[in-house]
């Protein structure tokens, strides 16, 4: 009778686990040349080779719409994606899962309310290399890498994209329709990004100002829903 | 039943007053504006405030453990620094600015000359990280301070455990700075109607309501704006001011309207330091301004004042010295926390 129990008990659990809608997740990946990313190794870039050493954005306020209906949000508003970090590069949907949404909405970046409400803590720590502290402000993206087509020292090239005050606020806000029925996947295309911009000419944007304007948007077109 | 709820309720109401009588009260006069600083994300509590001060006080926050705070913001000079047109740090490499007094600092809504910084909690992340300053990260200041059981015991007392983190740093470090009010100079006693200015006072107070009060707004003594006041640029460190944080070509060339405050312990004047004395300052507005295209419209016409004039002018300035506030013990280098 005991061991009927116990099966019984397992068969119970076991179906309410398969019935239960899995977890969705919002994941962001980069790509150059078709290949997904990683940091430190060679890639071929034209007639020379290119590597990434950093490559870390915010991504903030991700909301889900019907249509025009909104449908909710998840519980935290920032998340630093930090591909030396993979685990940062999904974001689990738990409080999404079970509705339908067919659009979803995000910044890439911070808001300029986080940019001006002092020492913060969790992904806004200024401990992650996210903040400038020359001046206030996140740094809302910040690629660094190096390659021969860049005349700078060590041929190296730094973008740390950011600036939240009129007329170089540099947050923007990406809008995709989607299928609710899959996870989501992002990919930031860097072959294209790179090619757009032309290394050679331009390597270092570290703070705000036209240029960082100019390419968080370029980042933007560059950006794809690959799932 | 009834017995136990009375005593329930009497512990509560103990709990509450205990509760009340720890939070501190910044203390300044009634004449003083609000204050801009939001307490709310950040209330002053004693601990908190005496594990800034501590802070505050110790080189632990640089490279080689060299430079405080207080080494560019000494107590004695209301916090700024004396003796040098611009201020040094980490191997005695020079900086590029004059490090400005601290006091009164609640009522400010950005800081440095150039108004880089948003928030006093994050000010400090500045000179820990310059090159020139204390050349460290905040990074290596928490690693620093896990490493000594002090800082860890300090933590735990302040915030009930011995996480070390930049938000806890930053935020004490704020705490204190924001006690730093200096409200009782001779300028404050006449406000409060305890004493009279003499005559050469009153007629300098007159003269300063006429010619400066625009921008050095009583009574904090500046309106914490960025103006222009007709400096001609130092071609060896070309710091054209607000224009290095907004790029907007009408920024070029302004920089933060200091408190006249504490005039005496705080030359040299300038963001880059070039008066060391107030006749010096004085002479500028009657005949040294520089007609660059962003000149605060309140110096369109020189301020032509006769030498009795000036004489007055700097009587008055001399009334904002507060003396009090300068050799306050609660503001000196901490002996020891208990």
């Amino acid at each position: 009778m005991k061991f009927v129990t116990v099966i019984l008990f397992l068969f119970v659990n076991f179906n309410i686990v398969l019935s239960q809608d899995k977890t969705k997740a919002v994941s962001f990946n980069a790509s150059i040349n078709g290949e997904k990313l990683q940091l430190d190794y060679n890639y071929a870039f034209g007639d020379d080779s290119i590597s990434f050493s950093n490559l870390k954005f915010y991504i903030s306020d991700i909301k889900f719409y019907r249509d025009e209906e909104f449908i909710g949000s998840i519980g935290k508003k920032n998340f630093l994606i930090d591909f030396s970090q993979p685990l940062t590069q999904l974001i689990l949907l738990d409080s999404i899962s079970n509705v339908h949404y067919n659009r979803i909405e995000f910044n890439l970046g911070t808001d300029s309310l986080d940019n001006v409400s002092g020492a913060m803590s969790g992904d806004l720590d200024p401990i992650h290399g996210m903040y400038w502290t020359w001046q206030s402000g996140y740094i809302n993206f910040k690629l660094e890498g190096s390659s021969k087509v860049c005349p700078s020292r060590n041929h190296e090239f730094n973008f740390h994209i950011g600036g939240y005050l009129y007329p170089f606020t540099s947050m923007q806000r990406l809008v995709f329709e989607v299928n609710q029925s899959s996870d989501l996947s992002f990919n930031l295309d860097l072959s294209k990004l790179i090619s757009i911009h032309h290394l050679q000419n331009e390597y270092n944007i570290m703070s705000p100002s036209e240029k960082s304007l100019l390419f968080s948007k370029r980042i933007v077109d560059c950006i794809n829903l690959s799932k | 039943m009834k017995v136990s709820l009375i005593f329930v309720f009497v512990i509560l109401i103990f709990l509450m007053g205990s509760f009340c009588v720890y939070k501190y009260q910044l203390d300044y006069p009634n004449y003083f504006p609000a204050v801009k600083y939001d307490f709310s994300r950040n209330p002053l509590d004693e601990n908190t405030i005496q594990l800034g001060r501590k802070l505050f006080y110790d080189p632990i926050l640089s490279a080689d453990q060299s430079i405080s705070c207080a080494s560019c913001h000494s107590p004695f000079n209301a916090f700024a620094h004396t003796d040098h047109s611009l201020s040094h740090g980490i191997q005695d490499q020079i900086g590029q600015r004059n490090a400005p007094a601290l006091f009164n600092l609640a009522w400010h809504e950005s800081f440095m000359w150039d108004g880089a910084i948003n928030h006093l909690d994050v000010q400090a992340l500045a000179p820990i990280s310059h090159s020139k300053e204390m050349a460290s990260s905040i990074q290596d200041v928490i690693t620093r301070l896990n490493s000594s059981s002090e800082y860890r015991e300090l933590f735990f007392k302040t915030y009930h455990d011995s996480l070390i983190s930049s938000e806890r740093i930053l935020k004490s470090l704020a705490q204190f700075q924001l006690t730093l009010i200096s409200a009782n100079s001779r300028y404050d006693s006449v406000r409060q109607g305890k004493v009279e200015f003499n005559l050469q006072e009153r007629n300098g107070y007159h003269l300063f309501i006429k010619h400066c009060n625009s921008c050095h707004t009583e009574p904090l003594f500046t309106n914490h704006q960025f103006k222009s006041n007709g400096l001609s640029v130092d071609t060896t460190l070309n710091d054209y001011g607000r224009w290095n944080i907004t790029k907007m070509p009408s920024d070029s060339l302004l920089f933060k309207v200091p408190s006249l405050r504490n005039l005496s312990y705080t030359y040299p004047y300038m963001h880059d330091g070039r008066f060391n004395k107030i006749s010096q300052v004085i002479d500028h507005y009657s005949n040294g301004i520089d007609r660059s295209v962003n000149l605060s419209k309140e110096l369109n016409n020189p301020i032509l004042l006769s030498s009795n004039e000036k004489v007055d002018l700097i009587s008055f300035l001399l009334t904002l010295n507060d003396k009090a506030f300068v050799f306050n013990p609660k503001h000196q280098f901490p002996k020891k926390i208990n």
